[in-house]
């Protein structure tokens, strides 16, 4: 009996080790494969003018016409080929999504650091504002910061950063609370530190780990945001090619058998938010195996 | 070794005359959730110029959060109620948070008792060093850094050019309290405070590193604040002690005679734990420290004290010079 609860715990450490090693040892495939699609993305869209044609130019083409070696994703209804609109769109959804995070994180570490280090009353008010901003689902919350601003491509950005700081700055928060009282804090603060210098000094790069994983996942659900927005009619405008608007282009098509038009860039959006999703994942995994 | 610290806080002429360090009536009141104590309730001690001066106690004496007073970096929910702190002559207490800012680390630094704590684990040790001196003296980067190398040098770091890059895991528990020292005396300080900076550590890395601490500070005519509950750390290096109790002092004075021929009966309880050669086993004293939930109605010894009469504890004995000496006791 307990020679075979022995062996059985032994087999789960031993699973345990394995699984454990397999990851530190590290060739995490699924980061590489993700990187590598990101990449090829990337290159796409930096390339999109010389690879692909004229993606605004209304009836180059023949309407609706289905996938062929000519028009390797088909054509819409506006005569445009769908495959230079989905690399010319992932310039537009990439920007954004980095833009938006980088913000989003700029204003939110800091805030969440210091929110934790000074406690009292500025813990308490910045929490409960970013508890009310998070009370909303991003996307609703987006869409009424939307409709109050207007939707250029700069506000989208502003808004994206103002729906994803509450994330930053309350995963911030939770991971410095264990280091404020750390004898190196302290330690800091005996040697004549500034408050400014001991939060970017000592203790926002100890967290940088946190930040890292969800900067990923963060330019995932910016892109979801944006082409949700954008799905719904109050993102980016025709004819600016942006995946969630040919999403939306293409939906009255679908029944009528031509699926090419929402599906592309409906894939587009998918692989690129499984791949950030991916990479923060890995990531986190790393990080929590890391002794 | 050039001293790169300048003088951000100019004392009166008269001040660098008198002791250092001067710590007056001073009483905390902590809140917790399980209510109010009273952790310090009468510290009075100094620090001359050029001394080495311990603080013996055991845990919950006070020994810690004194020192934290004298920084200005109590924990949350613990206030000072009366007291004064004057070093080179200015009240500390008094102090706006930048003129404060000015003197910590670079007239009175501080080293804990675990190193490897004390180090940022993400910034190498070099650069940790470097660090305090560019923001106390302007210093450039090189400079700062080579400075820094000295510094390892000094506290008998091997290669110290090299281990400047190194992070702190890659540091043993003595090299890091080492680094941690070298640290603290960047900015060469008039006052260090060790609180316990040997405890941590192999015994026989101690001897090394305490030894290299009283040398580092005899050279630069600084003072050291020694916490210890080591009587025999304490008995090594000290010139004077100070001996708390359930945050009061009960005697202070020079460590030989105060170490030789106790006056306070809790002095001689603790001498008498370490001397081990008398019985051939330690002793405990019986008991246990006294909660400090309220203000003491007598001497906080009195319930341990195996001379204890009626008065112990009708009324708290005051701090008053004797045999050279200051003590708490009304039987002496």
């Amino acid at each position: 009996m307990s020679t075979s609860s022995a062996r059985e715990t032994a087999s789960v450490a031993a699973a345990v080790r394995e699984r454990a090693g397999r990851w530190r040892r590290g060739t995490p495939t699924g980061r590489l494969v993700a990187l590598g699609v990101l990449f090829a993305i990337v290159v796409l869209a930096i390339f999109a003018p010389l690879i692909g044609s004229d993606p605004e130019a209304v009836d180059s083409f023949g309407e609706l016409e289905a996938p062929s070696g000519a028009h390797f994703f088909g054509t819409d209804q506006f005569g445009l080929d769908v495959f230079s609109r989905v690399i010319h769109a992932a310039r537009i959804d990439l920007t954004v999504a980095v833009l938006a995070s980088l913000l989003a994180l700029v204003v939110g570490m800091p805030l969440g650091a210091l929110a934790a280090y000074r406690r009292g009353w500025f813990d308490q008010v910045t929490m409960r504002i970013a508890e009310s901003f998070q009370a909303f689902p991003a996307l609703l919350l987006a869409m009424g910061v939307a409709a109050a601003l207007g939707s250029s491509l700069r506000n989208l950005v502003f808004i994206i950063a103002i729906v994803n700081a509450p994330v930053y700055f309350r995963l911030t928060r939770n991971a410095v609370i264990p280091l404020r009282d750390s004898d190196y804090v302290i330690m800091a603060r005996a040697a004549g530190r500034s408050t400014r210098q001991i939060l970017f000094g000592h203790i926002l790069p100890n967290v940088r780990e946190v930040a890292i994983a969800q900067f990923s996942v963060n330019c995932a659900w910016a892109i979801q945001i944006l082409a949700g927005l954008s799905f719904i009619g109050i993102g980016v405008r025709l004819p600016t090619a942006e995946w969630g608007l040919m999403v939306r282009l293409g939906t009255d098509y679908i029944v009528t058998g031509e699926w090419w038009v929402s599906v592309f860039p409906g894939l587009a959006i998918i692989v690129v938010v499984l791949a950030l999703n991916e990479i923060a994942d890995s990531f986190r995994r790393e990080v929590s195996l890391r002794p | 070794m050039t001293s790169v610290a300048p003088d951000p806080v100019r004392a009166t002429d008269d001040a660098r005359d008198g002791d250092l360090l001067v710590v007056d009536r001073l009483a905390a009141r902590a809140r917790t959730r399980q209510g109010e104590t009273f952790p310090l309730q009468d510290i009075t001690f100094t620090v001359p110029r050029n001394a080495i001066v311990g603080v013996v106690g055991e845990s919950g004496s006070g020994k810690s959060l004194t020192t934290a007073a004298i920084l200005g970096l109590l924990p949350a929910g613990v206030a000072l109620t009366s007291g004064t702190i004057l070093f080179e002559g200015r009240d500390l207490l008094t102090l706006p948070e930048r003129q404060l800012r000015a003197i910590r680390g670079a007239k009175i630094s501080i080293v804990f008792q675990n190193p490897r704590a004390s180090l940022n684990p993400v910034i190498s040790v070099g650069k940790q060093i470097a660090e305090v001196t560019r923001v106390h003296t302007g210093a450039g980067k090189r400079e700062a850094w080579e400075h820094a190398v000295e510094l390892l040098d000094g506290m008998g770091i091997r290669n110290a050019r090299r281990r400047a890059d190194d992070y702190p895991h890659q540091y043993s528990g003595g090299m890091a309290q080492r680094a941690a020292l070298a640290r603290a005396l960047a900015c060469s300080p008039r006052l260090l405070i060790a609180d316990e900076p040997t405890t941590g550590l192999d015994a026989t890395v101690q001897e090394d590193v305490l030894e290299l601490l009283v040398t580092r500070i005899r050279e630069r005519d600084a003072s050291l604040l020694l916490i210890s509950h080591d009587i025999g750390v304490i008995a090594a290096t000290c010139d004077e002690v100070v001996v708390m109790y359930a945050g009061t002092v009960l005697e202070s004075g020079p460590a030989g005679p105060i170490l030789e021929g106790a006056l306070s009966p809790y002095t001689a309880a603790l001498v008498a734990c370490f001397d081990v050669t008398e019985s051939g086993r330690m002793r405990a004293i019986p008991g246990s420290t006294p909660v400090l939930t309220h203000a003491h109605a007598g001497c906080p010894f009195a319930s341990r004290c195996e001379v204890a009469e009626p008065v112990c504890a009708d009324s708290v004995p005051a701090l008053e010079e004797k045999g050279g000496r200051r003590v708490a006791c009304h039987l002496r």
